[in-house]
């Protein structure tokens, strides 16, 4: 595995300078079980980093979850995500099932090994591509540079101006000049009103010639005054360019110094000023170029850690047979649902403020019982595949405002067209999985029903095995 | 900003002289917009342009500036050289002389130390012009200056500071000189103020207990007014805020001559904003002068100034067209519209107008409390023309000015101004009519149409103000 690109400059950093960036990056963020030597040991197929990267791809998914696009840096992932779980019992099986789930939930390629391994697989660089892949989900980069940049650059100097302010623009000339224009309109209207006040055609007329009068004397001793101040400034710039031929002063191209040169020469404060924003951005660009080199080089470093496996004749499993498949997502079915769908009544709790409330309160068992018995009929694994699109609306798009299940949905919010049973058989799991999520988040809403009480016949483990995988069905098939 | 003064003839240098006087001895520092640091020996100079065609009364007033006592922690002043314009002969109150003869010969050299000057400017403000209507050098010549300068600067803002003659009579061609100074200033200049000699005198009589006024005197208590306007100053609304007014200002509080004291406010720019907000109609430029208080120079120790007291003075002088203090018309009140007929508002010289209609009018308040003074009283709309909006314009300064601790300085755009020219017209016209004097002026190649094209100017002008 090559330690640099030896393609690049010799300004590129060293793969480990890079891993070292991304793991400091990633700490603020809550990710802190990652380091450099973990990376580099799951590259190299050791057992002993799979947890971390383990705990890693949890805290990723975790920081996706609480704040997807913040720059900001969250402070213990883990725990504002799981406010309700007991985190002492949070077991490492959940922590591989919950990365399972979103992995799965986010597009992640259903074929990829990582969803057969355990928690102390032996296969810690098969757990690298996923790492990866959240790591761009996620956009850390992007995400801590903003961050970074943030803390640089000084309030004021978000930009640093790209040219230089005109002096005779002063704050002192801007505000004469807009009260100037104030008053010019005030005055006009005032002399209107006054003339269209009187109640005589011929007075109003003497009176509106007289005004005329008034206005050219004012204008011609406004042009008057201010030619007055433009020969005024060309005097000055011509004395400054006199007296600095007289003083032989340059800059160091040789050229004299502009009035705003002197101007800011005179006044340091600007000077100062400028120079602050001139350090600010200097960091901004540093910073915004090391980023990119350390971007470069971890990926690049994943590319030859995907070169490094395929020639070691490791690869994503093979779509598996169909009873192979199918007895591997029951196992999973089986064992995996209820913590799935524990987890996601704790998103649900969370999301219950986007649950638009249902025009009838009154039959909200009805409702739910509806609801079920739409779900029971999708779940059917011997429904051939063009009903599925049929009963989805019924499940789907009375609950359609809910922004969750929109956002969650791997085909985007349309109806997904499952190509294998194995496929549409986890795509009907979550889409089971999401409709619960909807209903617990309605009634809880609404009636302020105890999520457990009214939910609690439907999220026991027979109810689901019972009604969602009939055993015939499956292990026979 | 910088403002020339050019001084022309004897009247406008000894004003001249007494005007910078004044501006030095008034502030703690030297005004910038009138005085410069010469380079090489630090030594403080006049921005003026002394013009007059016989040297005696230049030498004078220069040698006045070099021996004056020094002040207190400040040097004295001094005119440039540079700025110095003479000739030989005087022009003999001929104004034609001076309009013809002189201003040609002198075009050159006038304008030479005039660009000198304007060059030392920074930022150059306009020129005053410090001349006496009667003569021949300074109504004359000076209306030929005016000309060329209009015509050699023609974006910079000209106030000439004219002094009306006695009306009994210093010069016998006064009213001729008045007439046609005053017609040429009304076309290229951008605002007259008319000081009336008459008028310098009685107060020097009646209420500075000058018996017999000095030139001197009079020209102090002539540049007294203007000074108060030149001097640096802040816009202020009419309206106050509700801080009450000290009923008496504390006397010889040395610390509020600061210059720093109204931070925050915009200045008042000499010449552009004070002609901006006077002479912004092309027909209406004759301004008039008003200042209060009036009381001796050894009296002022002893005399409680308010500020209810002097505006209450400064008002009524303003509607009765007054201009001193005392012997006022107190009878005489505004209408009870605004709206009124204009058709009899004549101005006669027999018949005496009753109230002094302005077309607008700018106060100047210096001394304590001075932005919060209530001067609302002088914007009231019976006082000016029913087309007109904003008439009034306030400025202040908190500083002391001179001796005075409170001090208020009207200066109006209004029908009292023309008086004069009025009573001069008609003088004018019985002298023409009986071709009196005539031939001073055509052996200088005036021509009688340069008299009819001068009085009719005038009399428009006289016209123009009646119908406020």
């Amino acid at each position: 595995m090559a330690r640099r690109n030896k393609d690049s400059s010799d300004c590129l950093p060293t793969i480990s300078e890079s891993l070292t960036y991304l793991c400091t990056i990633l700490s603020p963020f809550g990710v802190t079980q990652l380091s450099p030597r973990n990376l580099l040991s799951a590259a190299a197929n050791e057992p002993s980093a799979s947890p971390s990267i383990w705990s890693a791809l949890h805290q990723l998914i975790c920081l996706q979850l609480a704040s997807p696009s913040s720059s900001k840096p969250v402070a213990n992932v883990l725990l504002c995500r799981l406010q309700e779980v007991d985190r002492d019992h949070l077991r490492p099986h959940d922590v591989t099932v919950i990365v399972k789930f979103y992995l799965s939930l986010w597009g992640f390629p259903f074929n990829s090994r990582v969803f057969s391994l355990c928690y102390d697989t032996g296969e810690s660089q098969n757990l690298l591509l996923p790492l990866a892949w959240l790591i761009s989900r996620c956009d850390i980069f992007k995400r801590a540079l903003d961050a970074r940049i943030e803390n640089l650059s000084p309030r004021s100097f978000k930009v640093f101006p790209f040219a230089a302010a005109d002096v005779s623009k002063t704050m002192v000339a801007a505000e004469r000049a807009r009260q100037a224009r104030t008053k010019s309109e005030i005055y006009i209207q005032k002399l209107v009103a006054t003339s269209s006040s009187l109640p005589d055609i011929g007075l109003r007329a003497k009176a509106r010639s007289q005004q005329t009068l008034m206005l050219y004397g004012r204008v011609r001793m406004a042009l008057m005054a201010l030619h007055s101040s433009v020969s005024a400034r060309a005097k000055f710039i011509h004395k400054l360019n006199h007296m600095q031929r007289e003083l032989k002063i340059k800059d160091q191209d040789g050229h004299a110094f502009s009035q705003l040169d002197v101007h800011i020469l005179e006044h340091k404060e600007i000077l100062d000023k400028d120079f602050e924003a001139l350090q600010a951005g200097t960091h901004v660009g540093k910073e915004v170029e090391m980023c990119e080199l350390h971007e470069k080089t971890f990926w690049q470093w994943m590319v030859s850690v995907v070169v490094s496996r395929e020639s070691q004749g490791c690869s994503d499993q093979e779509i598996p047979t169909h009873p192979e498949r199918l007895k591997v997502l029951s196992e999973f079915c089986t064992t995996s649902i209820i913590p799935v769908v524990e987890q996601l009544k704790h998103y649900a709790v969370a999301q219950e403020n986007l649950v638009r409330v249902p025009r009838d309160p009154k039959s909200m068992e009805i409702q739910v019982d509806s609801q079920m018995l739409n779900l029971e009929q999708l779940s059917v694994p011997v429904m051939v595949k063009q009903e599925v699109p049929t009963f989805l609306p019924k499940v789907l798009f009375p609950l359609h405002e809910v922004k969750f299940t929109l956002e969650s949905a791997p085909t985007g919010g349309l109806p997904p067209t499952a190509d294998s049973d194995a496929e549409s058989i986890v795509e009907r799991l979550k889409l089971i999985a999401t409709a619960l999520v909807q209903v617990h988040a309605k009634i809880r809403s609404r009636n302020r029903i105890c999520l457990e009480e009214a939910m609690s016949k439907y999220t026991t483990q027979d109810y689901v095995l019972h009604n969602f995988w009939p055993e015939d069905s499956f292990i026979h098939r | 900003m910088g403002v020339v003064v050019v001084q022309l003839g004897q009247g406008g240098n000894q004003m001249g002289y007494a005007l910078f006087r004044c501006l030095a001895s008034a502030s703690n520092s030297f005004p910038d917009q009138f005085f410069r640091s010469s380079d090489k020996k630090g030594k403080t100079k006049a921005r003026a342009v002394i013009i007059d065609m016989e040297p005696k009364v230049i030498h004078g007033i220069i040698g006045r500036a070099k021996s004056a006592p020094a002040q207190i922690n400040r040097a004295v002043w001094t005119y440039d050289a540079r700025g110095v314009v003479t000739g030989d002969s005087g022009s003999g109150n001929n104004w034609a002389r001076g309009y013809y003869d002189h201003g040609p010969y002198n075009l050159n050299s006038m304008l030479k130390a005039v660009r000198a000057e304007v060059e030392q400017c920074d930022v150059f403000g306009g020129f005053i012009i410090l001349q006496s209507m009667a003569g021949g050098t300074g109504a004359g010549l000076g209306a030929y200056l005016v000309e060329a300068l209009k015509d050699e600067f023609p974006s910079s803002f000209i106030l000439c500071y004219c002094i009306w003659p006695y009306e009994s009579g210093e010069v016998i061609v006064q009213n001729y000189n008045v007439l046609l100074t005053l017609s040429h200033l009304q076309s290229f200049a951008d605002g007259i103020i008319i000081l009336q000699n008459e008028q310098l005198s009685i107060i020097c009589r009646m209420l500075l207990s000058i018996q017999r006024p000095s030139f001197d005197d009079l020209n102090e208590l002539a540049v007294q007014g203007l000074g108060c306007i030149l001097l640096p100053s802040y816009w202020r609304a009419i309206e106050t805020s509700s801080r009450p007014v000290s009923r008496a200002a504390s006397k010889g509080d040395s610390e509020s001559k600061l210059s720093n004291d109204n931070s925050g406010q915009s200045r008042v720019r000499i010449l552009s904003d004070l002609l901006a907000s006077l002479c912004f109609h092309p027909g209406y430029k004759v301004l008039t002068l008003r200042f209060t208080p009036q009381v001796p120079a050894q009296s002022l120790a002893f005399t409680n100034f308010t500020w209810d007291a002097q505006l209450k003075y400064l008002r009524q002088m303003f509607i009765t067209g007054a201009h001193k203090e005392l012997e006022m018309d107190w009878n005489i009140q505004l209408p009870r519209s605004a709206v009124h007929n204009n058709k009899q508002a004549m101005l006669s010289p027999t018949v005496p107008y009753l109230v002094n209609r302005s077309v607008a009018s700018l106060l100047i308040l210096r001394g304590n409390e001075s932005e919060y003074v209530d001067v609302s009283g002088f914007a009231d709309d019976r006082l000016y023309p029913i087309w007109q909006v904003d008439p009034l314009s306030v400025a202040s300064s908190s500083s002391m000015y001179g001796q005075y601790e409170l001090a208020a300085c009207l200066i109006s755009n209004c029908q009292s101004s023309v008086l004069p020219a009025s009573r001069a017209l008609t003088k004018g016209y019985k002298m023409l009519a009986s071709r009196a004097y005539l031939h001073q002026y055509f052996e200088h190649g005036m021509e009688h149409a340069s008299f009819d094209s001068a009085f009719a100017s005038v009399e428009d002008i006289v016209c123009r103000y009646s119908t406020l």
